[in-house]
Parts: structure tokens; sequence; C-alpha cells
């Protein structure tokens, strides 16, 4: 009785609700749903390499290898220890090695225009992110919807921008 | 004999109790949000990393100071302390190596992005220990855009791979302990050198009434080209704040775009009113004028490159923001 009572006492505190401060932000799933939208751009032309099983809780999901690469699992609180890993946002980046450029088959405008529009298209991401992440739509749906607000955005960008990244994303499969 | 006595006393104790040298512990940690397995919903880390930090340290001769749950802010104060010798700071963090997905972040115990506040340390500061999951591949990224670099003799502590808190303080502390036994802590040599920039003066004007109860108008880093170049406080309805940037000489216009960035993608957060005085800079918006990006906005400058007028020599290396 004592244990079950020892027990029961510790399984209260793992599943009892805590205040915190953090502010609501868009969240990497939803980031990394915006960001494989943006990846699915013009697919006629950019051919996926390579697809991966993902198993989710509830069964296996076939998505693009750059959302299983972006994917942040939540804070691990294993064996007493506060694991420092973030869940912080993540951002495209323009730093492109000389080598992926190459295997990307990357033309000069395109690096150089992704390099100089790098802040316009991060917040192209966050206003996609958000908006996929306001939609109530299975993860499919989230999918074509970032993909074709991508679409509709990236035309306020010069159009190396749109065609570099989706390149060089592509590749990452 | 005995006043003697007395005096030399006193000048021991004054020496002691007036050195200005500090030591400083910066955590932010959600408390609620990072208690280990099976334990009590009372366990907090910060007050273990307290306890570590003054145990650890209790020998040592400068003055121990600890602040917990702390922001862009408070970290950017501490960092221009010049009386700051060492600073370890605990917090989530995240980083990779060269990668078209950049995670390398550094996030308060809100979840916001603090990264780049680490990029102006003040020439005082001689041991800055980062202890977060992944830290040491912004420290590299820092580097190679030449910050950081106020104190050239700066020692850094950070790690490529997954830590525990308090391992990891304990780690950072000894880094320091070592350092300073082997007579590695040294000040900067170098005096301020002077560097023409563009002088630019930003108003935020936060709205009167905002949007939700959950509004917030959180301080924003001034980022050119990746680089910390000012700081908007956090600020209250209908305040109308204003600061001056000193921007690096450009050579194109896309030199001088600017990111006022909040640190964190949220609806929550209140931008306010950006102007830039005599400047024509163009928010990034759609046709409609609403602007793209949240918690974030990108300024485009849309004016001449002919700027001597905004030219103005200012202290550069080896000073930090505040010292400029």
């Amino acid at each position: 009785m004592k244990n079950f009572l020892m027990t029961l006492t510790l399984f209260s505190t793992l599943f009892a609700s805590t205040h915190s401060n953090a502010i609501v932000g868009a969240t990497n799933d939803n980031r990394a749903l915006a960001l494989t939208g943006l990846a699915l751009m013009d697919l006629s032309t950019f051919v996926v390499a390579e697809r991966r099983p993902v198993r989710y809780r509830r069964g296996v999901g076939y998505v693009g290898y750059t959302v299983y690469r972006v994917v942040t699992l939540p804070v691990l609180l294993v064996a007493g220890l506060v694991l420092l890993d973030d869940n912080g946002r993540f951002d495209i980046s323009a730093d492109i090695t000389g080598e992926a450029a190459d295997k990307a088959n990357l033309s000069n405008e395109e690096k150089f225009a992704l390099e100089d529009n790098i802040e316009e298209v991060n917040a192209l991401f966050d206003s996609i992110s958000m908006e996929v992440q306001e939609t109530k739509a299975s993860k499919q749906e989230k999918i074509e919807l970032a993909k074709d607000l991508w679409e509709d955005y990236s035309q306020e960008l010069d159009q190396n921008v749109m065609s570099g990244l989706v390149k060089v994303l592509n590749l990452k499969k | 004999m005995i006043r003697i006595l007395m005096i030399i006393l006193l000048a021991i104790f004054s020496v002691k109790s007036f050195s200005q040298d500090r030591v400083v512990l910066l955590t932010s940690l959600d408390a609620k949000k990072n208690i280990p397995f099976a334990r009590s919903s009372s366990w907090d880390i910060n007050k273990k990393l307290e306890k570590i930090f003054k145990r650890k340290l209790k020998h040592i001769h400068e003055n121990l100071v600890v602040v917990h749950h702390v922001d862009k802010e408070t970290l950017f104060k501490e960092l221009s302390n010049k009386n700051n010798k060492a600073i370890f700071w605990v917090s989530h963090s995240n980083g990779s190596e060269g990668d078209i997905i950049n995670n390398n972040t550094i996030v308060d115990y809100r979840g916001v992005d603090v990264s780049e506040v680490f990029q102006a340390p003040s020439k005082g500061l001689q041991f800055l220990g980062f202890v977060g999951c992944n830290a040491k591949f912004l420290v590299e990224k820092f580097k190679q855009l030449k910050t950081m670099n106020n104190n050239e003799n700066l020692l850094t502590y950070s790690r490529a791979k997954k830590i525990d808190a308090r391992i990891g303080l304990k780690k950072a502390i000894k880094s320091y302990l070592k350092a300073q036994k082997n007579q590695l802590l040294k000040k900067s040599n170098k005096k301020c050198e002077e560097f023409q920039k563009v002088e630019v003066t930003i108003t935020r004007t936060i709205p009167e009434k905002n949007s939700s109860i959950d509004s917030e108008a959180l301080s924003l880093k001034v980022l050119q080209s990746g680089k910390l170049v000012g700081l908007f406080p956090k600020g209250s309805a209908g305040e109308v704040q204003s600061i001056k940037v000193f921007l690096d000489n450009p050579t194109r216009k896309n030199d001088l775009k600017l990111v006022l960035d909040s640190g964190i993608t949220s609806k929550s957060v209140v931008m306010g009113k950006i102007e830039f005085e005599n400047m024509n800079y163009k928010l990034f918006a759609n046709r409609l004028g609403i602007p793209f990006g949240v918690g974030r906005h990108v300024f485009r400058y849309k004016g001449s490159l002919d700027l001597e007028i905004y030219k103005i020599n200012k202290k550069s290396i080896n000073c930090s923001l505040e010292e400029k």
C-alpha cells in the first residue's frame, strides 16, 4: 500500500500542470511544414531525389528529409538531467558552400540573390509559418497551403531567390 | 597600536568590499519547465545552479553576482558592464555547422532568441561561459562575423554537444578556474579605434491600445547583415522610443538593410511604428502594405548612397555598443 501511494504521488507530480512564462509563438512543427511547402514548389523542374518514412505516434507519414532534420524534439528530462537543448526558432540561412552550390547546380545569380534577400526570405517564412499554424487542416493540406503561400508571396522577390532556394532545399533530401 | 591595527583591518575590509570586479551567473530558464524526471514541482533548477556557482567560486576575490530570468536587455547591460570579469550564461540553445537550416539560437526563459546580444561584450570581459547545447557553433559563427572581439584575449567556454545544466556549469567554472590558475585571463591591450560609420536615428512608437491582452512590446534587436547595431528596450502602450545606431559604411544599398527582431515568431509581439530620421527606408510588405514577418520586420534602404552628411567617426573595434 505504501509503495502504491508513493508511486501515485510520484506520478501526480509528473502530470501536474505547470505555469509557464513562455510566449506563444509559431511552433517548429509548423515552420517545418512551411519549409516542406517551399521544397515542393515547382516540382516539375526539381525532382525530389529521396523521401524517407518518418514514424509518428499515430502511424507512419511520408515526408521529406528536410522535415525530418528540422523537427525539434521536446526537451528531454531524463535521469535527473536538465538538458539544455533548445526549442527556439530556426531560420533559413544563405551560408551555402561552393560544393553545395555546385551540387545543387546553383547559378551565380541565384546564389547572390539568395544572399542578398535572406532577411526577406525569413520574414516570408515567419508569415507563412504563422498562417500554416492558424489553419485547421491536415498536415498534407498545410503543406499544400504553404506551397501556395510561398508561390504567392515570393512574387515580391527576385525570381532567382526562390529558384535557388528550392534547388538547395531539394539537394538536402 | 590598536589604532594602527584597526586602520589596517579597515583598509583590508574596504579593498574586499569595494573590489569592483564581478563574476556573474546569468540564468534564463523557466523553472517550471525544467524539472527532471521524478522530482517534485517545487524543484528549482535556478536555485540549484546558484548553489553550485556560489559553492565552486567561494574562494575567489571577485564579487559573485547571480541574476535569474535574464532577458535581452539585462543580458545586454551585463555584457556591457566593464566591471564584469567573467560571465556564465545558462539557457537552452542549439546549433549546427553551416547549413541552409540555421538553428543557431540561444533562447531566454520565454523562448525568445537572444543570440545576437552576445556579439558586443565589453572590453573588460575576460571569460564568457556558454552553458547550453551546441553553443559552440554559434560562438564560431560570431567569430567568423568578427564580432565578440572587443577583448582580443576573451576566453570562451562552449560545447558542440548536448549538455546538462548543472554538469555544464560545473565544467565551465572548472575551465574558468583553470584559466585563472594558468594566468590566461587577460584584459584587452588594444585601444578603441575609430571607424567611419553612418549615423541613423530610429524612432519606435508603440500604439496606445494593444490588439490583445497578450500583446507585449518586447525589446527589439536592430541588425545589419546579422550584426547587432542597436537594441530597443521593452516598451509600454503609448511610449515613444528613440535610439541612434551606427551602421557599417555601405558599398551598396543592400548593405544598409536593417532587421528589427524581437527574437520570436509570435503575433503577441507589438513591433510599433518604426521611423528613420531623414533616411528613406521602406518596410518589406505586401501590396496592401501588410508587413511580412511576425515578430520581426525588414526595412530596405531606398535612398541615395551619397550619405556624406550622415557619416561620422565612431569608436568601433574594442568598444562595446554602449561605449560608442
